[in-house]
């Protein structure tokens, strides 16, 4: 009992006023702040922060904002400054590779960076004399790259999904109306107007868990890419990238992935300690089956799964015609329809995962 | 020569080809099919003083006479019946229809019936209301073998009576007669007592058909959607068509699921007529609406002395629509109006609109308007009269009596032109 009392006295005298700083201490202090010269940018910071503001002007690639990755994400920026490559001259280089990367669905930024502050560490620097540092370096950058893509395609799948489920609140909003409507004419019962409430209520908490969910991978995003401010408002697409035609298909991609992944970036062939071989073959394999296995389920939502769900719409249409069946039939099969297309999205979102994956895996770019 | 001209000249006329057969009984003749749903011309009489039925949407099946005996030859096989204009069922029935051909015959006659089995299982054929052999009865397994598929059956027996009767497969029952199978059979008075100007005979039937489907759903007990006379729907049955002054009968048999009152506007009538025979004068009564119940026969009989365009339907409401949803939203009074906007904003591609808040009666002007309705299907109420839409399904047709129809002449008169100052008019404010 004695010791708690002591506890809370020693507290108190803690937050005793009279220990506080007085109105001319505070203002002692933020004189000194005040005169403390806040650092100005660097160029590269400048060139940066310009590059990515005009990256930002447009709805967001995710070669845009892999590009900003590159520029922004504090771990690189140390290798950049250690290769003493941190200047206007890179924030310009990697412009002039970002403005080539015109196909709006894929980007080798990250390879691109990599390769540029390595080449250029060979040629200034000669610090990392050891190849296993250069591959550590190398695989930060594809590392961050693999990130940013795979939470650029969940924010922008997140942001449809969303939208799509709008429209199915849409759906079961009129149903709900519709059961008011009825219940006033007596034609349903509290039970049943009550029950197509409820139905709406399920689905209006399914929207704010969406919404939750749009944001929350657009936060994570905008971690990767480090914005802030006005920076963080961009837009967005308001789509995924569509599925490609054709099917993807890469030959000999485990010796493409070992040839990246140990050569590439290193005269030092004989080096093995990295990873095993064996570990790398595997790795790619999966990672291709899982991109064509992903690429055909999207497809097959797309040619054969949403095409049937028209259909069956289609048909409710007419039975609707025929007062076969009833308004609530057709609006449920509205719902269906939202539905497959919200799984189409899903498998889209997941296909372009797993291309993000495998080009991580073969070393942070996929051949053409 | 086709085989249907050959034998429907006349049974006298055919008489003289019975030298041909060598035994008594050989092989049947070859049949004469039904395919198409247009009423046929009535048979000529076997010379006798008889009128011969009108079969609607059918006709009566041409015999050839044998040492003195009528035969008959019935196919049971798959058939496809239209429905209406529209809509085609795959049935199943005789010689190319469902219902069959009406047998049709004179008491007394000697009558053997050739049943060939064409359908992929077996069956048999029940003489609905004859008195006959019990062997000659047609219950599988209890009155004789099933009829294999491909094989062909004998029923051979003298009748014995006069008046409305069926015939029908007592073999797997329930489906096959859900799928159509069977037929009117009519037997003369020998003395030619009962004599009318104009008899007209149809079967009524039930089926489950869903839409967008075109097979009958045999397992259905209770919920039908189809309701025809002779496995026709309105405006697909043929009107009756009769000369004004005219003795008319209309003999009606019940092979559905439910009772049927059959009701007649103009005119009162008499049954005249049962599943057990001719009802005596004394124990007639008048009367607009007969109740058919399941398994029986109704004739019923009246002199058409008032022209005019006179409906003639069971009086079940529902039994006089095409099909229609039971399960749909009671919508009567349903204020729509907040709902729509939205309902059509998930349908951009579809032209949306609320139904049933005023009735349904505006469900004929979308049908008008080519609102499509799922395929093979026919919509819940049709058929345009001089007047504007009919709004009727099932079983629904017209009797039509006019002045100046020749004898004989059962051919769609149009429709009837009402003296001035006989027809309903708007009050004029
Ligand atoms: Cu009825």
């Amino acid at each position: 009992m004695l010791a708690s009392v002591a506890i809370i006295a020693a507290g108190c005298s803690a937050t005793n006023l009279e220990n506080f700083p007085n109105t001319e201490r505070v203002i002692e202090r933020a004189d000194y702040l005040d005169r403390k010269p806040i650092p100005s940018l660097t160029d590269y910071q400048e060139a940066a922060q310009v590059r990515v503001k005009e990256l930002l002007s447009q709805p967001l690639t995710v070669s845009a904002a892999m590009e900003i990755a590159m520029l922004n994400t504090p771990k690189l920026q140390q290798h950049y400054q250690a290769y003493q490559i941190w200047d206007e001259d890179l924030v310009e280089e990697l412009s002039v590779a970002g403005r080539k990367e015109t196909d709006p669905t894929t980007t080798s930024m990250d390879w691109t960076a990599a390769k540029i502050a390595l080449m250029k560490s060979v040629n200034t620097v000669y610090r990392y004399n050891f190849p296993r540092e250069y591959f550590e370096v190398a695989e930060e950058f594809i590392d961050v790259g693999e990130e940013v893509r795979k939470t650029y395609f969940e924010a922008i799948a997140a942001h449809q999904l969303q939208a799509m489920l709008e429209t199915t609140v849409t759906a079961t909003q009129a149903a709900a109306e519709l059961a008011n409507a009825q219940y006033q004419a007596g034609t349903a019962s509290l039970r049943s107007q009550a029950m197509q409430q409820m139905t709406h209520a399920e689905t209006v908490k399914a929207l704010a868990e969406a919404k939750l969910e749009a944001i929350s991978t657009r936060e994570a995003l905008n971690r990767l890419l480090v914005l802030w401010g006005d920076d963080a408002n961009w837009t967005a697409p308001e789509r995924l990238p569509d599925l490609p035609a054709a099917r993807p298909s890469y030959a000999n991609l485990e010796e493409y992935a070992l040839e990246r992944r140990f050569d590439a970036l290193s005269e030092r062939k004989s080096w093995a300690l990295w990873h095993t071989s064996v570990d790398v073959r595997s790795e790619v394999r999966e990672n291709y089956a899982t991109l064509l296995t992903r690429y055909d389920l999207a497809k097959y939502q797309q040619e054969t799964v949403l095409p049937l769900s028209e259909a069956v719409l289609g048909e409710t249409q007419k039975e609707y015609n025929g007062m076969l069946m009833g308004i609530y039939d057709l609006i449920d099969d509205t719902q269906g329809q939202i539905e497959a297309g919200r799984e189409y999205v899903e498998a889209l979102r997941d296909f372009w995962i797993a291309q993000a994956e495998l080009s991580q895996a073969v070393g942070g770019k996929l051949p053409e | 020569m086709n085989r249907r001209e050959f034998f429907t000249a006349s049974g006298i006329g055919l008489a003289a080809t019975a030298g041909l057969i060598s035994k008594a009984v050989a092989q049947p003749a070859e049949p004469e099919f039904f395919n198409d749903p247009n009423t046929r011309q009535p048979l000529a009489s076997d010379g006798r003083s008889y009128t011969p039925v009108v079969t609607l949407n059918g006709g009566s099946l041409p015999w050839r006479m044998n040492d003195g005996v009528k035969e008959f030859h019935l196919v049971a096989e798959p058939v496809q019946r239209e429905f209406a204009p529209g809509m085609l069922v795959n049935c199943w029935g005789y010689n190319g229809s469902s219902p069959g051909p009406t047998i049709e015959a004179v008491e007394g006659d000697r009558i053997r019936i050739f049943v060939t089995n064409k359908l992929p299982e077996h069956t048999t054929v029940h003489w609905h209301g004859l008195f006959l052999p019990s062997g000659m009865d047609g219950v599988g397994g209890l009155s004789q073998p099933h009829i294999p598929k491909g094989k062909t059956f004998v029923y051979e027996y003298t009748l014995r009576q006069s008046g409305t009767f069926m015939y029908h497969p007592h073999s797997d029952e329930m489906v096959q007669m859900a799928m159509g199978m069977m037929g009117m059979f009519i037997v003369h008075p020998r003395d030619g007592s009962h004599r009318v100007d104009r008899d007209f005979c149809f079967l009524l039937s039930s089926w489950d058909i869903d839409p967008g489907t075109f097979t009958p759903n045999t397992a259905e007990m209770t919920d039908f959607n189809m309701w025809t006379f002779n496995s026709r729907v309105f405006p697909g049955i043929d009107p009756l068509v009769v000369r004004k002054g005219d003795r008319v009968r209309i003999r009606i048999g019940n092979l559905s699921m439910t009772n049927h009152p059959i009701h007649l506007h103009g005119y009162s009538f008499k049954v005249a007529g049962t599943d057990g025979g001719w009802v005596p004068a004394s124990a007639q009564w008048p009367e607009v609406t007969t109740d058919v119940p399941v398994g029986a026969m109704r004739a019923i009989e009246f002199v058409a002395d008032v022209e005019g365009d006179w409906a003639f339907h069971c009086h079940k409401s529902h039994h006089t629509m095409g099909p229609m949803g039971h399960e749909v939203p009671n919508m009567i009074g349903v204020d729509q109006k907040k709902a729509t906007p939205k309902v059509a904003k998930l349908l951009p591609d579809y032209m949306y609109m609320p139904m049933g808040e005023n009735g349904m009666a505006e469900m004929q002007d979308m049908a008008a308007m080519g609102m499509t309705l799922p395929e093979n299907t026919l919509p819940m109420m049709t058929g345009e009269g001089p007047f504007g839409p009919i709004e009727m399904g099932g079983m629904f047709t017209v009797l039509k009596v006019r002045k100046d129809i020749a004898p004989g002449d059962y051919a769609d008169p149009g429709w009837y032109e009402h003296p001035e100052g006989t027809v309903a008019y708007e009050l004029k404010s």
